[in-house]
C-alpha cells in the first residue's frame, strides 16, 4: 500500500534550519552522537517530529571552504517513544523511526499509523524513499480506510 | 763675604724679577684655581652624602592585611589525571591565611589539553581555587573554548581541573561551528568528550538540506 509523501520528500530537499527542543541533549564526542531526552521536539521547516528521545548521529568532514575548520554533517537520526511526524498533509506515528539522512530514507516502526485527511492507513512498519516519493506500509494486515473527496 | 746673589749666573739674576712678577700676577688665579678645586671636592663629597638628593617620600608600608598574603601575576600549574599539564594564570591572586587552601583569584585564566591534543581554555573575570582538592569555582563573565569545536559561556562554573569534570547549573550559551545550544545547566566529563546540557534545552543547527543536515 502506498502512502503519499511528496511533502515530506520536497521538505528534505530543500536547505532549512533545524531546531529541537528537548529537556536534556548530550553530545557524545567519540562516538559521534549527540542525544536529546524528554519531550524532544525537533522542527525543521514544515516538518516537526516529536519523541521521547532522539539519537542524532553525525560525522565530521574538514570543511572544503575553510581546511581548518571542520564540517559537521548529520548521516542518522534515530527516534523513540511516541514518535509523531507531522508534515503539511499528513501525521505519522509509531513506537520508532529511523532516518537515513544521506540516503534520505525514512522507517517507522511500532504500529506505524498514517493519517492524511480522512484517510488513515496502519501497518507493522512505514518505509518512505523521500528520494524517489515511494512509500510502503508493511507488516501484518495493513489497514487503510479512504474517504474519497466530496 | 760674598752674598748668595753673586753666586747666581748674571743672565739669570736679570729674569729671575720678571719670572718673580709673573708669578705674583699668576697668584690670585691659582689660589683662585685651588679654592674652587677645594669647594669643588667639599661639593662633591657632600652631593655623594646625599645631602643635595631630595628625600624619597617614605615607601607607605604596604600594609597586607594581617590575614592575606597578595600576589599578582601568578601561576598555578600541574597535571591532570592523564599526566597532561594544565595551567591556571590570575592577575592577583589572595591566599586566606586562615585557611590556606583557598586562593582567591581575579582576572582568571587557564588551559588544558584532551587527549587528543585539543586546547580547552577557559576564563572568568573571579575564581576560588582550592588547592587542597584542586578545583577551581569561576564566577562571573566565564568562558569555557574547545578549539574548533565551541565556546560556552556562562555565569558560574565549577572545575575540577585535574579530571576536566566542569559542571554548571546556571543558563549557558554554546556557540558551535554550525549552530547555538542554550540549557539550564552543563556537565562536561569524560575528557571533554561528553557534554551533558540539562533542564531544558533549545538547540539551533544552520541551514541544512537532508544530505548533509548539520547538527553538532
Amino acid at each position: 500500500q502506498t502512502v503519499d509523501t511528496s511533502t515530506a520528500a520536497t521538505e528534505s530537499k530543500t536547505p532549512r534550519n533545524v531546531d529541537i527542543e528537548a529537556d536534556t541533549m548530550e553530545i557524545l564526542d567519540e562516538q559521534k552522537k549527540a542525544i536529546f531526552k524528554g519531550n524532544v521536539k525537533a522542527k525543521r521547516g514544515d516538518v516537526t517530529l516529536n519523541a521521547e528521545l532522539l539519537t542524532v548521529t553525525y560525522e565530521e568532514q574538514p570543511d572544503p571552504k575553510n581546511k581548518d575548520e571542520k564540517k559537521t554533517e548529520v548521516t542518522l537520526l534515530d527516534a523513540e517513544g511516541s514518535v509523531v511526524i507531522v508534515t503539511a498533509k499528513q501525521t505519522v506515528t509509531g513506537k520508532t523511526a529511523h532516518m537515513d539522512v544521506k540516503a534520505n530514507k525514512l522507517w517507522v516502526k511500532g504500529g506505524a499509523k498514517v493519517v492524511q485527511g480522512k484517510t488513515v492507513m496502519n501497518g507493522e512498519q512505514l518505509f518512505v524513499d523521500l528520494k524517489t516519493n515511494k512509500s510502503e506500509m508493511t507488516g501484518g494486515r495493513v489497514k487503510g480506510s479512504f474517504v474519497p473527496g466530496q | 763675604m760674598s752674598s748668595r746673589i753673586d753666586a747666581i749666573p748674571q743672565g739669570s739674576r736679570r729674569r729671575r724679577p720678571l719670572r718673580a712678577a709673573r708669578r705674583a700676577r699668576l697668584a690670585p688665579y691659582v689660589s683662585g684655581a685651588f679654592g674652587l678645586i677645594a669647594v669643588g671636592v667639599l661639593l662633591a663629597f657632600l652631593y655623594q652624602t646625599g645631602a643635595f638628593t631630595t628625600k624619597p617620600k617614605p615607601v607607605e608600608e604596604a600594609v597586607v592585611p594581617a590575614d592575606h598574603v597578595t600576589v599578582s601575576t601568578s601561576t598555578i600549574t600541574g597535571l591532570d589525571s592523564q599526566q597532561r599539564p594544565y595551567s591556571i594564570s590570575a592577575k592577583t591572586a589572595i591566599q586566606d591565611k586562615d585557611e590556606p587552601k583557598f586562593i582567591k583569584l581575579n582576572d582568571v585564566s587557564g588551559a588544558t589539553n584532551r587527549k587528543n591534543g585539543e586546547a580547552i581554555t577557559f576564563q572568568s573575570q573571579k575564581g576560588l581555587y582550592n588547592s587542597d582538592v584542586k578545583t577551581l569555582d569561576l564566577d562571573t563573565e566565564v568562558v569555557i573554548q574547545s578549539k574548533d569545536r565551541f565556546t560556552a559561556r556562562m555565569d558560574k562554573a565549577h572545575v575540577v581541573v585535574g579530571e576536566k569534570r566542569l559542571t554548571s547549573d546556571v543558563p549557558v550559551q554554546v556557540q558551535l561551528s554550525n549552530g547555538t545550544i542554550n540549557a539550564n545547566g552543563v556537565q562536561i566529563t569524560n575528557d571533554g568528550n561528553n557534554i551533558l546540557f540539562l533542564n531544558g534545552v533549545k538547540a539551533h543547527f544552520g541551514s541544512s538540506k537532508s544530505q548533509g543536515d548539520s547538527t553538532p
